[in-house]
C-alpha cells in the first residue's frame, strides 16, 4: 500500500470553556480526537469500537454467506484482546506506571489507559494491543472459567437482573434481550476462530475512534496510531453488515412479577422508543430532550416526585436514565418500593399527565441549565471527555457542539420530541418481590 | 518541583480551620466542611440527621426548593453525610458549583453555595417550630430500607459482615449509619440535640479547591459561615480488640450463584510510623492491583474468580481480602490466599513486583491530584491519621524507600483472624 510519508493530518481546532477540542481522521480512516491539558497530570485514552453484543449476526467482505455468532462474543473478545503471545497487556501498562481497563455495552467496546507519566509509551502500547490479536483455544478456554464467575457474579446482582428482565420483555426475540457477557451455555461454544472473524469484521479503523485527553500533543497521537496501524496491517478495508434484528413495536408484556432474593420490591419500568416515530431527531437531540423532560418530570424538584417521596411510594433508590444510541433508544426507571405495582401504576399516570399538560416553563429552562453546568463540569475530567467525544462521533455528532444543541433546543420542542418517545403502549415493568413469605 | 503543601491553611476560629488550594485547572469550585467527631455515641443520630438536612432551612424549605435552587446553580451540588474512619465520626458537608467564570453572566455561584451551607448549619428548617415531624418518620423508614436493601450488593454485604464479626464491641464493628435498632428508635429531640452538639463542639476542617484566592474564600465564609471556636482536633491512638489466637469462620448462606470469600488479617504490633508504607507497598504486590500476585494466580492462571483484590486499611492495620468464586472453588481459593501471604512472608517477589507497585502507586497519588474530591479526600486523611507528609511525592518517597525486607517483616506479622463465607443454600 503507498504511504504518503511523513505528511501528518491536519487538525480541525474548535475552542470551548477555555479547552480546545482538535479532531482530525488518519489515512488508516481512524478518527482522532485529542483535548490538551497542560495543567493536568494524568493522561486518558480510549480506543473505541462501534461493536457490542448486540452485533452478533452479520456478513462481512472476509467471509461468505451469513454469520451468526455465540452470545456474549464481543465481551470475550475483549477479555482476550489483553493476552498476547509475549504476555498479558494488562500487567505491562502496569510497568509503565499506567492503569488499563476495557469494558463492552451492547453496542461498543471500549479499551483505555491512564497515566500522570509520559503519556507516548502507554499509548503505543494501547494501539498495538486493539489492533494485534492473538486468539488461542488454549487462552479462549481458561478464560471460560473467568468470564464464568463474571456471570455468576451479574446472576447475583438484582439492579442487573430487573434491568435485564425489562429488555427481555421490550425486545424479545432482539440481541438487546441477551445478556452483554451471554451465557455460561453460550461462551462454551466460543472458539478461538469465531474471535477472530469477529475481530478482522468490526475491528477495522474507519469503525473504531481514539479519544485522548491530557498533557500531550495532538500531532504526537496522530503520528503514534498511524505508525502502528500501519505496522500491524491494519489498514485494509472490510466491509460489515449487520443484520438488524426486528423489533417489536410492542412490548411483550406490560408488566412482570418475578419472585427473587431481594429484601425491599424494585421496580423496573422501561420505555422502549422506535426511531421511525421520531423523524429528525438525531440521537444527542433526543438525549438531551429526554434528560430535560425526565429531571422535570421526575427529579427530586418535581411535583411528581415529591408526592411519591412524600407518602412513601418511593425513595433515594430512585432514578431513571434515557438510553440513546444509533440503534436502539429506551429510558429506564427503578427504584424500591414497599409496593412496586403500585409505584408503577402511579409513575406512568404523572408521566402521562407530564406528557398530556405540558411541563412548567420554569421547570424545563432549570433542568437546562443544569444539563449546561454539567457538560461544564466534564471537561474537568479526563475521562467524561474522553468518553464523550467518543458516544458523540459515533452517534455522528460533533462534541464541541453539545452545549449549543442543549442551548437550542426550545421547550416546544422539548416536549415535542418527549411526547413522540414516550407513548404508553410502550411501557413495560418488571417487579422484583422478595421471596421470603 | 517546589513541594509545598497542596493546601495552606488558615485558622478561622479556634478548631475551625480552612484548607485552601488555588488552581485555574478546573471548571468548578468545590467545598468540604467536615465536622470531626468520635467514632462512637450518637451514631445513629448524626446518621438520620445528615438525611433531615436535605429538608433545607428557615428561607428555604423542603428538598424540592433546595434541588430548584441547585439547579438555578447550572447543577450545583451540596449534600450531608455521615462517614467513619477508624477513629473519628465524620458529618461531612459537601458542596461543588460550576466556576461562574465559564457561566453565561458570570454569577458568584461560590458565594451562593456557601450561603446556603451557612444557612444550613445556623438555621436549619429542622430546627424551627413548623418543620413537618412526619419527614423524620419517612427518612427513618428511608435508612432503614437501605440498611436492610444492603445485602443485596454481596459483595458490600460480605465486607461489612467480616467487619462486623472481626471488630465485635468496638465502634468500629458498627456501621456509619448506625445500628439498625438505633436507626428505628433514635427520638428527634436527641437527634436536633446530638447534631447541635457536633456542629457547635466538633473541630471542623473546611476544603476549598478552585480559582479564588485564600482572601476571598475567607471572605465569603466569614459572610456566612461564622463558626464559633472550638477545641482543635485531637488524635488518639486506635486501639481495637485482640487478634484471635485461632482465625473464626463464620458461614452464612443465601440464595446465590457465585460464593463470597472474606478474609481479615490483623497485624500484630502495629505500628503506623514504621509499618503503614510496607504495608501498602506489600498489599499492591499481594492483591492489591490488576499485576498483583493474587489477580495474576488466583484469576489469570488459575481462572477460579472474576474479582479478587486486597486492600489494606491503615487506621486498625488489617488487610482484607475478598473473592466472588465457585462454592467448590472455596478451599483452593483460601488456600492460594494463605500461600501468597506466607510467600510474602518470606519475601518471595521479585525486584519487578515491587517496582510495578511503585509505579501504581505513584501513579494514584499523582493523579489524585487532577479531582479536587481527591485532593481533599486524600488531605483530609492525612490530617485525621496524623500523617504529617501530605504533599504525594513526599509520601512517595517514603514508599521508595520501603526495602523488601520491611515488607517481608509486615507480612510475617499479618496474623489470619476472621474468615467469612457467603454461600449458596444447599
Amino acid at each position: 500500500m503507498s504511504r504518503r510519508k511523513g505528511k501528518m493530518p491536519s487538525f480541525q481546532t474548535q475552542s470551548k470553556f477555555g479547552d480546545h477540542i482538535e479532531s482530525t481522521v488518519l489515512d488508516c480512516g481512524l478518527p482522532v480526537m485529542v483535548v490538551p491539558k497542560r495543567d493536568f497530570r494524568k493522561t486518558y485514552a480510549l480506543i473505541g469500537v462501534n461493536y457490542g453484543s448486540i452485533n452478533n449476526h452479520f456478513k462481512t467482505s472476509i467471509a461468505k454467506g451469513k454469520q451468526r455468532v455465540p452470545d456474549g462474543i464481543a465481551h470475550f473478545l475483549e477479555h482476550k484482546m489483553f493476552e498476547k503471545k509475549d504476555g498479558d497487556v494488562m500487567e505491562k501498562f502496569s510497568q509503565l506506571g499506567c492503569s488499563s481497563n476495557a469494558m463492552t455495552s451492547f453496542n461498543h467496546t471500549g479499551y483505555l489507559f491512564e497515566t500522570t507519566g509520559p503519556p507516548e509509551v502507554g499509548l503505543e502500547l494501547l494501539v498495538d494491543f486493539v489492533t494485534r490479536p492473538y486468539f488461542t483455544e488454549e487462552l479462549v478456554q481458561k478464560e471460560k472459567g473467568i468470564i464464568g464467575e463474571e456471570i455468576k457474579m451479574y446472576l447475583d446482582d438484582p439492579s442487573w437482573r430487573g434491568f435485564m428482565g425489562v429488555l427481555e420483555d421490550l425486545y424479545p426475540g432482539h440481541p438487546l434481550s441477551i445478556d452483554i457477557a451471554g451465557s455460561l451455555e453460550s461462551i462454551a461454544e466460543i472458539k478461538a476462530s469465531d474471535l477472530q472473524l469477529c475481530y478482522d469484521a468490526f475491528y477495522t479503523p474507519p469503525n473504531m475512534h481514539l479519544a485522548v485527553a491530557g498533557p500531550i500533543d495532538p500531532k504526537t497521537v496522530a503520528e503514534i496510531a498511524e505508525r502502528v496501524i500501519h505496522r500491524n496491517g491494519k489498514d485494509a478495508p472490510v466491509a460489515t453488515e449487520n443484520f438488524a434484528a426486528k423489533v417489536r413495536r410492542k412490548p411483550l408484556k406490560r408488566r412482570r412479577k418475578v419472585l427473587s432474593p431481594v429484601t425491599n420490591q424494585k421496580l423496573y419500568l422501561g420505555i422502549k422508543i422506535l426511531a421511525d416515530e421520531l423523524p429528525n431527531v438525531d440521537p444527542v437531540d433526543l438525549e438531551i430532550a429526554l434528560d430535560i423532560f425526565l429531571g422535570a418530570a421526575l427529579g427530586r424538584s418535581a411535583p411528581l416526585y415529591q408526592e411519591l417521596f412524600r407518602n412513601g411510594a418511593l425513595d433515594d433508590s430512585f432514578g431513571y436514565s434515557a438510553y440513546s444510541e444509533r440503534e436502539y433508544a429506551f429510558v429506564m426507571l427503578s427504584g424500591d418500593s414497599p409496593d412496586a405495582e403500585a409505584l408503577d401504576r402511579a409513575l406512568c399516570k404523572g408521566l402521562t399527565r407530564c406528557l398530556d399538560e405540558g411541563l412548567a416553563t420554569a421547570d424545563l429552562r432549570r433542568q437546562r441549565r443544569k444539563s449546561f453546568g454539567e457538560l461544564v463540569r466534564s471537561y474537568d475530567s479526563m475521562s467524561s471527555l474522553c468518553w464523550n467525544l467518543i458516544e458523540c462521533h459515533a452517534k455522528g455528532v460533533d462534541f464541541a457542539a453539545y452545549g449549543d444543541r442543549v442551548k437550542a433546543l426550545s421547550n416546544a420542542r422539548i416536549m415535542e420530541i418527549a411526547r413522540a418517545a414516550l407513548r404508553p403502549d410502550r411501557f413495560s415493568a418488571h417487579y422484583l418481590i422478595p421471596n421470603r413469605g | 518541583m517546589k513541594e509545598v503543601d497542596l493546601f495552606s491553611q488558615h485558622e478561622l476560629a479556634s478548631g475551625v480551620i480552612l484548607h485552601h488550594h488555588r488552581s485555574k485547572q478546573w471548571k468548578k469550585e468545590s467545598l468540604r466542611i467536615a465536622f470531626v467527631g468520635e467514632s462512637d455515641g450518637d451514631v445513629a443520630e448524626r446518621s438520620l440527621g445528615a438525611y433531615l438536612f436535605r429538608h433545607g432551612h428557615r428561607r428555604r424549605r423542603g428538598m424540592d426548593r433546595v434541588s430548584k435552587y441547585f439547579q438555578d446553580l447550572y447543577g450545583g451540588g451540596f449534600s450531608v453525610r455521615v462517614s467513619r474512619t477508624a477513629r473519628h465520626h465524620l458529618l461531612d458537608m459537601r458542596g461543588m458549583v460550576v466556576d461562574g467564570a465559564f457561566l453565561p453572566g458570570k454569577p458568584n455561584t461560590f458565594e451562593s453555595l456557601v450561603e446556603h451551607a451557612g444557612a444550613m448549619l445556623h438555621e436549619p428548617w429542622f430546627k424551627q417550630r413548623n418543620f413537618e415531624r412526619d419527614l423524620l418518620e419517612l427518612e427513618r423508614t428511608n435508612l432503614l430500607r437501605a440498611i436492610d436493601g444492603l445485602v443485596d450488593n454481596k459483595a458490600q454485604f460480605a465486607d461489612q459482615r467480616l467487619t462486623e464479626e472481626m471488630f465485635a464491641g468496638h465502634p468500629l464493628a458498627i456501621p456509619a449509619y448506625g445500628r439498625r435498632d438505633d436507626v428505628a428508635t433514635a427520638k428527634f429531640s436527641a437527634i436536633v440535640e446530638a447534631l447541635d452538639r457536633f456542629a457547635k463542639e466538633q473541630p471542623v476542617l473546611i476544603y476549598y479547591v478552585g480559582s479564588r484566592s485564600a482572601s476571598a474564600v475567607k471572605a465569603i465564609l466569614k459572610r456566612h459561615l461564622q463558626l464559633k471556636g472550638r477545641s482543635a482536633l485531637r488524635l488518639k491512638a486506635f486501639k481495637g480488640p485482640a487478634i484471635r489466637n485461632r482465625p473464626k469462620t463464620f458461614r452464612e448462606q443465601q440464595e446465590i450463584s457465585q460464593s463470597r470469600l472474606a478474609m481479615g488479617f490483623r497485624l500484630e504490633g502495629y505500628k503506623r510510623s514504621q509499618d503503614l508504607y510496607p504495608a501498602h507497598l506489600g498489599d499492591a504486590i499481594f492483591g492489591g492491583s490488576s499485576s498483583s500476585k493474587l489477580f495474576r494466580d488466583v484469576r489469570e492462571k488459575h481462572s477460579l474468580a472474576y474479582s479478587i483484590h486486597s486492600a489494606f486499611e491503615g487506621g486498625t492495620g488489617t488487610l482484607y481480602v475478598t473473592a466472588g468464586t465457585d462454592s467448590a472453588n472455596l478451599d483452593r481459593v483460601t488456600t492460594l490466599v494463605k500461600r501468597h501471604l506466607k510467600s510474602m512472608a518470606a519475601g518471595k517477589f521479585q525486584d519487578q513486583d515491587r517496582a510495578t507497585a511503585l509505579a501504581s502507586i505513584e501513579h494514584s497519588l499523582e493523579s489524585s491530584r487532577d479531582s479536587a474530591e481527591s485532593m481533599i479526600g486524600f488531605h483530609l486523611g492525612a490530617q485525621l491519621s496524623g500523617r504529617k507528609n501530605s504533599h504525594p511525592a513526599k509520601v512517595l518517597r517514603r514508599y521508595a524507600s520501603v526495602k523488601p525486607e520491611n515488607v517481608a517483616n509486615v507480612f510475617e506479622r499479618f496474623k489470619l483472624d476472621t474468615v467469612f463465607r457467603l454461600e449458596p443454600l444447599a
